[in-house]
């Protein structure tokens, strides 16, 4: 009810900045969604659902369509479970070292998981997987232990890497959850498996789905893994398919109409189960959780402490440490294929890629400053949109709100074919094949992490802190300048390192959009590896990896320095 | 203000670096497209660059399915970025060509070459006669195959590989070429043995390389410099080798249209030649040696023992050749 | 320093009418108050003349000079009105610390640095903040924090100082400190006070004039703070301005009779003509006696607090709230207990018209 701003008819700050707002959203995610969609179901200016179902019933496209579906559920159900049960061993039982425990089970998150889908192509590919030929060459197998290159091996693979997002949601709710609750259920003489069954799982039911949902939703959309395990064997998912069509079949209308058709589903899904966590999240939030932190009751884990203990540090070592090893190993090696021994390893390739080879030296300096350039507008223009949808009271809001809610229901493949689409030259506007396609994507994929980060801060920034400085005599700029800017900076920061790191390591939308000299690092390591240059591509993987982990920890470093 | 409006900053300066570096860059830029791997193009390249400093090339190394996307992408949209394209998928210089989309152009060195395309007018011009032997594991290997029926062999068993015809270019005219010298019942028995369909004719080799298949129709150049690099690889050529010219060509409408000749002129030039023969594939000028240190075989000789190419139904037929193998294949 | 005057003044927000056809002179050099239920409106009155709101009708001028006027649709800014304003909750800006925020409006003013220094330390010196200008408001009491927003509101001599409940949030000692200090600043400095407040307490302790306003946004009485408890203009006023009994009374014939039941009704008579009123009064004007004159009642509850016994007696049928003070209940044997009968007469009775008191607790 209450607005900063005095809503004159004249147009003044509000509008340019409602206009301003809208006009971004418009441009960088609206017109390439709507582009999608029309394309998907306009004919010859008619809409047209029977070519849409015509289109999803290929053989094709309706075995992405499973795949996804397929390769979604399996993740989820593997996600939630591993997140789940190390979430409850590192909140509720003594488990030694649970707090170095807690931090290790985050890395993943860290890591890109198409760079962790090469590394375990390395080691399970059927025939020459170090892991499979151990066992056939040591230990006289016949065949492979396992295949990688199969539903399993790539459901196993994604939920190593993402069941983080269960892992966070669900040791949160169990640390904050109100012990009392549990503690009532005991005085009433249920045991500890009666309470965790009728209690503790109830209560940390709605945090369990959303994280699910979250892995879901990921997953749906998720290019990297399914592209490095699944093409080759004809495993094909959403985007992997869209990647197919735009890339080999010429730009003929019919594939980009797949692609928007299979774009178009991607959307829909992704917006159901958006839809569906937040009914989770606003009917699950009782009062349960408290928002201190307790004391929760610990189960006694006695003859099984140190088994435990060994499994956790066993997870982490084959799921994080043995995938990163095989990375930097392999990209030492002179060629593919060789056993590691002195002889057949160098630093030649590290040199290379670093400093010779233009391919891979565009490719990490496109990789940088994209994600620079890309979180920095995104940074100042999530500000923006933030503060006009949180703090203004202009006509029209509500048009923001939706499209302030539309970058986190679109799927970074849906934004590169769109933006393909809208920047090619159809509209006047061709930057295909340059950087700036990229990056006019990125900044509409991640314009929803900068608009969480700011928005939480604005909340926070209460409207009478603005209007004693209008009072105080300042303008409404001054006002943003000196009260606002100033108090959301460690959300602007939060956005800006949330949208950097991952773009550093982005695959999914920039493999859709580069041309000769605007490849990005993940580009660069997925194309080296398609070309059969298995060691370069794990030798700028290793690379990569350093720059991700170095960034991260310097960035966390900078944040606890100034933001204590 | 310290942190953001350093971001600010940097974020400025990089968008301004990245504007001027494309201004300058307009000078003498050259765009090709190539499915020609990095161990052969990169060395071209700084040759070629030695020698004029003043241009700026850039490639986009891919196979050559994936370049004919991306031209026809670029076509829809207005503006065709390559200036050069160089790739072994032969039928379609000869599309483009119909098509009104190549530029003509003779080299003058053009007369020291061979020239193995009927209806030349300059339009495209090979640039090297690739050719395809079993590249087989010499680990697991130890009887080097002789034949291509030798696949068919329990030997090979899930263990053979083909790049796909739809990515590769070379491996599209191998298929089209095995096929009409064996029949298509010579893949219909490989399949039977297990043999596969890879991804692009750079994967089936490392593949090999890996034991990820024992054996897979090798590029001689691709598996000569893995070869070199210490990988367990030996390339068999049987009686009936499989030579594919690689040509190149001028896209019609360029920017760069002398620096694209500059380029073709070089390619041709007994420096480029020589280049190419060093990095394992066979020149088209007779006067390059091919270096003694590979086992390939001398053009004379590989010309003669080529299987024969029927450009005309090769053409005709492109689209229901990748059909029928992939259909095989996946069998 | 300046006046300010509203007229025919509409706001509403969407199809809800806040005020409407509202008029209200300040005069300068004034603290004037505006009391009222939360909701009533009269935040957004005073947001109004901020200017962070704007009227739907009706104008707005501050030292005569025309700050808002919906007919021509011309709005001044607030930071163009010369204001001070003190919010509920401070709105002491985090990252700066009280010297930064008290300099910030001279600041803005483009004060020259050792002058702006001089009198933002004045301002924190005036305010008993001397010796805490480096603090940042993380580090102060919620009565520092209040204080400072008082220096920062202070520091650039507003003509006119708007205050919006700023004391709300301070337990009572700090509140009853706050409000001689404001005061005595506002005498100091003979700057214009607007003061928003639902308090009563704060309203008449603080202001020359005193507006009452209702919950429908409409204004019930402007007077001195003695006028408006003395002689309230109606029950509402009457009921806002503390704790009030009524009881409803009635002519029957030549009869005064109390209630439904019509017992009789003795003492004081209504002072103007008509036949059916509402007699309000206050807890401490009861006065109770085992037996004599007045009005037969029962107590229904009794409750020891210390300096005063308080009674609610039933009267009949309506109760009420008496409060004797308890040396005198010691004293005089008037130690009730619940069930005891006893007599009421009122030493101070204000009659309303019936239809006034109705709504009213």
């Amino acid at each position: 009810m209450r607005s900063a701003i005095p809503a004159a008819p004249r147009v003044g700050t509000a509008q340019i900045l409602f206009g301003l707002s809208v006009a971004i959203l418009v441009i960088v995610v609206a017109v390439p969604v709507l582009l999608i969609f029309f394309n998907a179901f306009w004919v010859n200016g008619a809409f047209n659902i029977v070519d849409v179902v015509k289109v999803l019933s290929q053989p094709e496209t309706y075995q992405a369509l499973l795949n996804s579906l397929i390769l979604a559920s399996g993740v989820t159900v593997t996600g939630t479970i591993v997140g789940t049960f190390f979430a409850w061993l590192v909140t509720r039982t003594d488990l030694p070292f649970k707090g170095t425990m807690k931090v290790l089970f985050l890395v993943p998150f860290m890591l890109p998981s198409f760079i962790g889908a090469l590394a375990w192509k390395m080691l399970l590919s059927p025939r020459s997987g170090y892991i499979n030929r151990m066992f056939m060459e040591v230990f006289g197998f016949d065949g492979p232990v396992f295949d990688i290159y199969t539903y399993v091996g790539i459901i196993l693979v994604e939920t190593m890497y993402l069941f983080p997002f269960v892992f966070i949601q669900v040791s949160g709710a169990l640390e904050r959850m109100d012990p009392t609750l549990e503690e009532s259920a005991r005085i009433s003489g249920a045991d500890l498996f009666t309470i965790t069954r009728k209690i503790t799982i109830p209560l940390v039911m709605p945090s369990i789905l959303s994280g699910s949902l979250l892995i879901m939703l990921y997953s749906m959309a998720h290019f990297g893994t399914v592209a490095v395990l699944g093409i080759e064997v004809g495993i094909y998912n959403i985007p992997t398919l869209i990647y197919e069509k735009i890339h080999q079949s010429a730009g003929s209308f019919a594939s980009i109409r797949t692609g928007t058709v299979l774009a178009s589903v991607l959307v829909v899904t992704a917006a159901f189960i958006l839809w569906l966590q937040n009914r989770v999240l606003s009917r699950g939030r009782y009062q349960i959780i408290a928002g201190k932190s307790f004391r929760p009751t610990q189960l006694k884990l006695r003859g099984l402490r140190i088994p435990m203990l060994v499994f956790c540090i066993a997870y982490i070592g084959f799921t994080i440490v043995l995938p990163t090893v095989t990375i930097f190993m392999v990209g030492a090696l002179k060629t593919y294929g060789l056993p590691f021994t002195a002889e057949n390893m160098t630093l030649f390739n590290y040199k290379f890629i670093l400093f010779d080879w233009q391919l891979t030296r565009d490719a990490i300096w496109n990789s940088i400053s994209l994600g620079f350039v890309a979180a920095a507008i995104t940074m100042f223009a999530g500000v923006i949109i933030s503060y006009v949808i949180v703090k203004m009271k202009v006509r029209g809001k509500g048009i923001l709100e939706f499209l302030g809610m539309l970058p986190f229901s679109v799927p970074g493949s849906v934004i590169a074919l769109g933006v393909i689409l809208a920047w090619s030259g159809k509209f006047g506007i061709n930057i295909y094949n340059t950087v700036w396609i990229i990056l006019v994507a990125y900044i509409a994929r991640y314009m929803a992490f900068s608009l969480k980060a700011n928005s939480a801060a604005l909340e926070q920034v209460h409207d009478s802190l603005v209007e004693a400085a209008r009072a105080s005599g300042a303008t409404m700029w001054q006002a943003l300048r000196d009260i606002v800017v100033p108090l959301v900076r460690p959300g602007m920061l939060a956005a800006f390192f949330l949208i950097f790191l991952p773009a550093l390591r982005e695959l999914t939308v920039s493999v859709l959009l580069y041309g000769p000299t605007t490849r990005t690092i993940g580009v660069a390591i997925y194309t080296l590896n398609e070309d059969g240059e298995t060691v370069y591509s794990a030798a700028l993987a290793g690379i990569a990896l350093i720059i991700i982990v170095f960034g991260e920890s310097v960035i966390k470093r900078l944040f606890k320095i100034r933001y204590k | 203000m310290r942190p953001t409006r350093l971001l600010s900053v940097c974020a400025g300066l990089i968008v301004a670096a990245a504007m001027s570096t494309n201004a300058l860059a307009e000078q003498k830029k050259l765009y090709v497209y190539t499915s020609m791997k990095e161990s052969l193009i990169g060395g071209l390249k700084s040759a070629f660059l030695k020698k004029h400093p003043d241009i700026d090339m850039v490639h986009q190394s891919a196979g050559a399915g994936k370049l004919m996307a991306k031209i026809a992408a670029e076509r829809e949209s207005g503006h065709i970025m390559a200036d050069v394209l160089w790739t072994s998928e032969v039928p379609d210089f000869y599309q483009l060509k119909k098509e009104g989309v190549l530029h003509p152009y003779v080299s003058p060195e053009f007369k020291a070459a061979i020239n193995p395309l009927p209806d030349y007018d300059g339009s495209f011009t090979a640039i090297r006669l690739g050719t395809l032997g079993i590249a087989y594991n010499t680990r697991y290997v130890k009887t080097p195959p002789t034949a291509w029926a030798d696949l068919k062999k329990p030997a090979f068993k899930k263990a053979f590989g083909v790049a796909n015809p739809a990515l590769s270019g070379t491996s599209y005219m191998s298929v089209a070429l095995l096929s009409k010298t064996f029949g298509w019942g010579f893949f219909e028995d490989l399949r039977k043995n297990g043999a596969k369909m890879g991804k692009g004719s750079g994967q089936v080799v490392d593949d090999t390389a890996s034991g990820e298949l024992l054996a897979s129709l090798g590029v001689d150049y691709i598996t000569l410099d893995k070869i070199s690099k210490g990988a367990t690889l030996g390339l068999a050529y049987p009686p009936e080798v499989i030579v594919i010219p690689s040509p190149a060509a001028i896209i019609k409408g360029t920017e760069h249209l002398e620096v694209a000749k500059l380029f073709i002129d070089f390619l041709l030039s007994k420096e480029g030649q020589t280049i190419i023969a060093e990095g394992g594939t066979l020149p088209v000028r007779t006067d390059v040696e091919v270096p003694g240190k590979y086992n390939l075989p001398q053009v004379a000789d590989a010309m003669k023992r080529s299987i024969k190419i029927d450009y005309p139904a090769l053409i005709a037929e492109k689209e229901a050749t990748v059909k029928t193998f992939t259909a095989i294949m996946q069998k | 320093m300046a006046d300010v005057c509203v007229a025919g003044l509409k706001k509403q927000y969407s199809d809800k009418v806040i005020l409407s056809d509202f008029d209200l002179t300040v005069a300068d050099g004034e603290c004037f108050t505006l009391l009222g239920p939360s909701g009533c409106g009269k935040t957004v009155l005073l947001r109004l003349i901020a200017g962070f709101e704007t009227p739907d009708a009706g104008t707005i001028a501050i030292g005569g000079v025309q700050v808002a006027d919906a007919a021509k649709g011309t709005t001044v800014p607030p930071n163009e009105r010369g204001l001070g304003m003190v919010f509920q909750d401070y709105a002491v800006w985090p990252h700066m610390n009280v010297l930064d925020n008290v300099s910030y409006p001279l600041k803005l003013a483009k004060v020259a640095a050792d002058e702006m220094k001089s009198r933002a330390m004045g301002a924190v010196a005036m305010v008993g903040l001397k010796g805490l200008e480096a603090r940042l408001p993380s580090e102060l009491s919620g009565g520092q924090q209040q204080r400072v927003a008082l220096a920062r509101a202070l520091v650039s001599e507003p003509r006119l100082l708007l205050l919006d409940e700023p004391l709300n949030n301070l337990d009572a000692n700090l509140r009853e400190e706050m409000r001689f200090e404001i005061k005595a600043l506002q005498k100091e400095l003979g700057v214009t006070v607007f003061y928003v407040t639902h308090d009563q307490e704060i309203a008449l302790g603080i202001s020359d004039r005193v507006a009452v306003m209702d919950g429908t946004g409409r204004l019930r009485q402007i007077g001195s703070p003695e006028e408006i408890y003395e002689r309230p203009a109606d029950a509402f006023v009457f009921s806002f301005l503390g704790l009030a009994n009524f009881l409803s009374v009635t002519k029957v014939g030549d009869q005064w009779r109390v209630g439904a039941k019509g017992v009789p009704w003795s003492g004081a008579l209504p002072d103007r003509d008509g036949e059916q009123f509402s007699a309000g009064f206050r807890p401490s004007d009861v006065i109770v006696s085992r037996q004599g004159d007045g009005l037969a009642g029962v107590v229904r509850r009794a409750s020891f607090l210390g300096a005063d016994m308080d009674y609610l007696i039933d009267i009949a049928g309506t109760e009420i709230r008496a409060a004797l003070p308890s040396f005198d209940c010691l004293e005089k044997d008037l130690m009730f207990a619940e069930g005891d009968s006893c007599r009421v007469t009122l030493s101070d009775v204000h009659w309303f018209p019936v239809a006034d008191g109705e709504g009213v607790q």
